[in-house]
């Protein structure tokens, strides 16, 4: 069996998770969708040498973030999801938001439509995943995820991070964002007061959503 | 039988020099290396009205020079891999090795380019040859357009060298493009380095000028510590950490830098790394002629470590926002006496004549494969051995500084008991009487600072402990018993059908249930730890509020516990942080919740009720337990005092210490209206 959507024909689905016992879990839900889990044993190596393995065993792929840790992998989930998603493969990450993996995943989050929290993984839930991904692939982007261009005001600047005001999303919302977050093309102008443009998908409810992409200075 | 070739179409032409190298700076930037291969001393490169399509690029330099081979079997030749000629040039320089693919791009920024090229020796030639890319477009297939290159005489005068005139741009150059163009040419040919025979690519824009004073300043001899690690061609490493005036602080052996690998060697090319750290205080700076701002813009600017990689640099690495050594990430983890991006500024120099490490195609840095890999573990580990050393060194600070004051202290006494021997004898008992009085309250209070301290280090290590817990079980465990359960919940449903609800739905429903509080408690604390929490700003005191209580709703269900909420008008604030406020309302919610477990009614009740009058904020916590029991109201704030058999006896002393700092008063009352105990926190706010 399959799953067909759009062009997309979904046959095979690549499990990446360096828990043995949440993979296996993934594998149940995926056998009960009827699709053919793929689980991914480890170690992966780095990203650069994984990728080229990817195209051609599996349509579509769900990912833990954290599998540097354990060993499992020489990069986290976002940035596979991010890469395989650019490449039109669609891709879920699977990950509980916690404060440290919102600044590493805002990094890729422009290429990664859909994340679930693990007890939301369901047949149900992976399926509009998929969905929105390939709705994305095909410009069609969910209120949500459109990304505008938007007036970003600096509020405060300290070391290592920059706290953003976005008027367009919330005016009185104070969003930190880590300074890898920007482009490095206006990091000259980031001071408290300044005020750049960037893309945003103001339509995301919650900040951890939010992706800024085409930064502008002055 | 008839030959037949595979031929490419003028298209390739567009897709391969576009498509890989996306941005003009790296296009050109390419050119400039094909003039360091050259064994070029110096490269221009001139932009002609470049702000509005239509503009030009010259670049040119006073390298070998090409003769008429090597303009037909290499310059026009695009794709053949670098690797296959790791000869040393003339200069000894490894080539940068470009497959020619960067070197069509930037060619075909206009729609003509034309090649002058004058090679070093006794011939006196100039060849010239041009390429009009419209004639491509026009063209079927790449080989059918021919390109005549001409010979001429060149003046005595005229020096070797080539030039390279890209004409009628089709796009304009941004500022932003110019910008990373001067920055990617200066930061090329290791200008940190003292080679003065080194290359010097020159951009004639004033972008450059700015950039390339900045760049000469050199703030090295103002770094707090200079960390120098080498790495043999044996794959063992040594290192050492010098201060500002080159005198060593700390030394390692492979050994030391190598703990986590047991010792192994380093898998990859021999490399050098370099790392300049600053402590940006003004304080710091006070003694010196360069400023901290000074210092934090040259920083700004070229901060971060770079790579050279057989003397030319290769991007990204150092870029503003490329942290590939994840220096900024493991200072946010422990920041103690460790570098970020921002505050220093290194390189590693790598001589890697086998070619042990590939750079991608798309010049966007080294391929991530093992040998990679290595040199950044290497690099990592001197980064760690030296975090290791320094925090040693801070703890033997602070072992002194707590020496130095016990030792002052018992001066001091001293100094003070023979000034009472000088008092009259008359008076002399008094004072005398009064100094013991005062020595043992101050005796008493020194105790009771170093339970808090103790009490705060219980705190800490219980917080840690949890915070790992919280992160394994939210990661692992939760995740894997959710799943397993959702596909038991799936299955039983559809094997058993109507069965499924009499037989396995309750237990089902208690599971899913008793995993969310997990979750739950997990997140709290994992939330309770977040940065941003601990800054301090304004904070909406309701927002937290509620945040707090949505947080604990699962928690308070699975419990059994009613909360009602019954928060007044208006959005109350003051400056303070959230970590206070949440601190606050958790521990009093931990402490109802607890109270439960004691005893009290039937009916579970909390209820959070605030209140404003004039520039107080109140928050009242009430409950239906049994109230403060075995224990006097005013020892309940005391650390370590609890009636609860395994209770810590800190959640309310946290809730007083929170409240003082933010300048606000406690109070208890042994029952309440819903008939347990009430806590009254009252601060003072900024506005509503």
């Amino acid at each position: 069996m399959s799953l067909q959507i759009a062009s997309h024909e979904i046959r095979h689905v690549l499990v990446v998770e360096d828990n043995p016992g949440a993979r296996e879990g993934y594998q149940y839900t995926l056998e009960d969708m009827d699709l053919e889990p793929v689980l991914e044993m480890g170690p992966l190596g780095s990203l650069d040498a994984y990728i080229s393995t990817v195209a051609g065993r599996c349509e579509a792929a769900i990912c833990d973030h954290h599998l540097k840790e354990s060993g499992y992998a020489g990069f986290n989930g976002a940035k596979l999801v991010a890469e395989m998603n650019s490449r039109r493969q669609p891709a879920v990450l699977c990950t509980a938001w916690e404060e440290a993996v919102v600044d590493e995943i805002r990094l890729f989050r422009k290429d990664i439509p859909c994340l679930l929290k693990p007890g939301e993984f369901d047949p149900e839930s992976f399926q509009r995943a998929l969905e929105v991904c390939i709705d994305e692939f095909r410009g069609h982007f969910q209120p949500s995820r459109y990304p505008s261009r938007t007036l970003v005001r600096v509020e405060a600047v300290d070391q290592d991070n920059v706290y953003v005001v976005l008027p367009g999303w919330n005016p009185q919302e104070v969003i930190r964002l880590t300074r890898a977050a920007i482009s490095p093309d206006v990091h000259l102008y980031i001071e408290a007061g300044a005020r750049l443009h960037a893309r945003v998908n103001i339509g995301a409810e919650r900040q951890d959503e939010l992706y800024f992409d085409q930064w502008e200075g002055k | 039988m008839t030959d037949a070739r595979i031929r490419f179409s003028t298209e390739i032409l567009r897709r391969l020099g576009e498509e890989l190298n996306p941005s003009p700076d790296q296009s050109l930037l390419e050119l400039v290396k094909n003039a360091y291969d050259a064994d070029a001393r110096r490269c221009r490169v001139k932009l002609m009205s470049t702000d509005a399509p239509g503009g030009a690029i010259r670049i040119s330099d006073d390298g070998d020079g090409m003769e008429l081979e090597a303009i037909q079997d290499g310059w026009l030749v695009i794709g053949r891999s670098g690797k296959s000629s790791r000869e040393r040039t003339r200069l000894g320089r490894v080539p940068a090795g470009s497959k020619g693919l960067g070197r069509l791009a930037a060619l075909r920024m206009g729609t003509a380019v034309t090649l002058s090229t004058r090679p070093r020796g006794a011939s006196l030639a100039q060849y010239r040859l041009r390429i009009d890319w419209t004639a491509f477009d026009e063209a079927r297939v790449v080989d059918d357009v021919v390109l005549p290159i001409k010979k001429v005489r060149r003046t005595l005068s005229s020096r070797h060298g080539t030039e390279i005139l890209v004409k009628n741009l089709r796009s304009h150059l941004s500022r932003m493009d110019v910008k990373r163009l001067a920055r990617a040419m200066i930061l090329l040919a290791d200008p940190f380095g003292d080679d003065p025979e080194g290359f010097e690519p020159v951009l004639l824009a004033p972008e450059f000028g700015d950039l390339e004073k900045l760049v000469r300043e050199r703030y090295f001899e103002d770094a707090d510590y200079h960390l120098i690690a080498d790495l043999g061609g044996d794959g063992r490493a040594e290192a050492r950490v010098v201060d500002w005036q080159g005198a060593e602080l700390f030394r390692a052996t492979h050994e030391d830098l190598a703990v986590k690998r047991k010792g192994e060697t380093y898998l990859c090319p021999g490399a050098s790394f370099h790392l300049w750290v600053f402590r940006l205080s003004k304080d710091n700076f006070e003694p010196r002629t360069a400023t901290v701002e000074e210092v934090r813009t040259w920083l700004q600017s070229f901060g971060g470590v770079h790579i050279y990689y057989n003397g030319l640099r290769v991007a990204p690495y150092g870029n503003e926002g490329n942290d590939w050594l994840e220096m900024n990430l493991r200072r946010v983890q422990s920041p103690e006496e460790r570098p970020g991006t921002n505050t220093s500024i290194g390189r590693v120099v790598i001589a890697d004549d086998e070619g042990a490490l590939r750079q991608k195609t798309d010049r966007s840095g080294f391929i991530e494969d093992e040998a990679f890999e290595e040199l950044k573990a290497f690099a990592q580990d001197a980064l760690e051995w030296m975090a290791r050393r320094r925090l040693h060194m801070a703890e033997q600070r602070r072992a002194l500084v707590r020496e130095q004051v016990a030792r002052r202290s018992s001066q001091s006494q001293k100094k003070v008991e023979s000034a009472i021997a000088t008092v009259p004898e008359k008076q002399r008992e008094s004072v005398q009487l009064a100094f013991e009085g005062y020595k043992k309250s101050r005796d008493r209070e020194s105790e009771q600072l170093r339970k808090e301290v103790q009490l705060y280090r219980t705190l800490s290590t219980a917080g840690i402990t949890a915070a790992t817990f919280a992160h394994e079980s939210d990661g692992n465990p939760i995740k894997v018993i959710s799943q397993s359960l959702n596909a038991i919940e799936r299955r039983a449903k559809k094997e058993l059908r109507e069965r499924y609800a009499g037989l396995l739905q309750k237990p089902v429903d208690n599971i899913s249930r008793a995993v969310e509080s997990l979750a739950v408690l997990g997140r709290a604390v994992l939330r309770l730890l977040d940065h941003g929490k601990r800054r301090t700003g304004r904070v909406d005191l309701h927002r937290v509020i509620v945040t707090v209580i949505e947080m604990f709703e699962p928690f308070l269900a699975g419990r059994d516990v009613t909360l009602k909420q019954d928060l007044c008008e208006g959005a109350p604030y003051l400056r303070g942080n959230d970590a206070a406020i949440e601190s606050i309302l958790a521990n009093l919610l931990n402490n109802s919740l607890a109270a439960f477990v004691a005893g009290g009614g039937s009916e579970r009740r909390v209820r959070v009720r605030t209140e404003i009058e004039g520039q107080f904020w109140f928050l009242r916590v009430s409950d239906s337990g049994p109230g403060f029991q075995d224990i006097s109201l005013e020892d309940i704030w005391l650390p370590g005092q609890t009636t609860r058999p395994g209770g810590t006896g800190l959640g309310l002393t946290i809730v007083r210490d929170a409240a003082k700092d933010l300048g606000g008063t406690v109070e208890a009352f042994t029952s309440s209206d819903l008939g347990g105990a009430e806590v009254l926190i009252r601060l003072p706010i900024l506005g509503v």
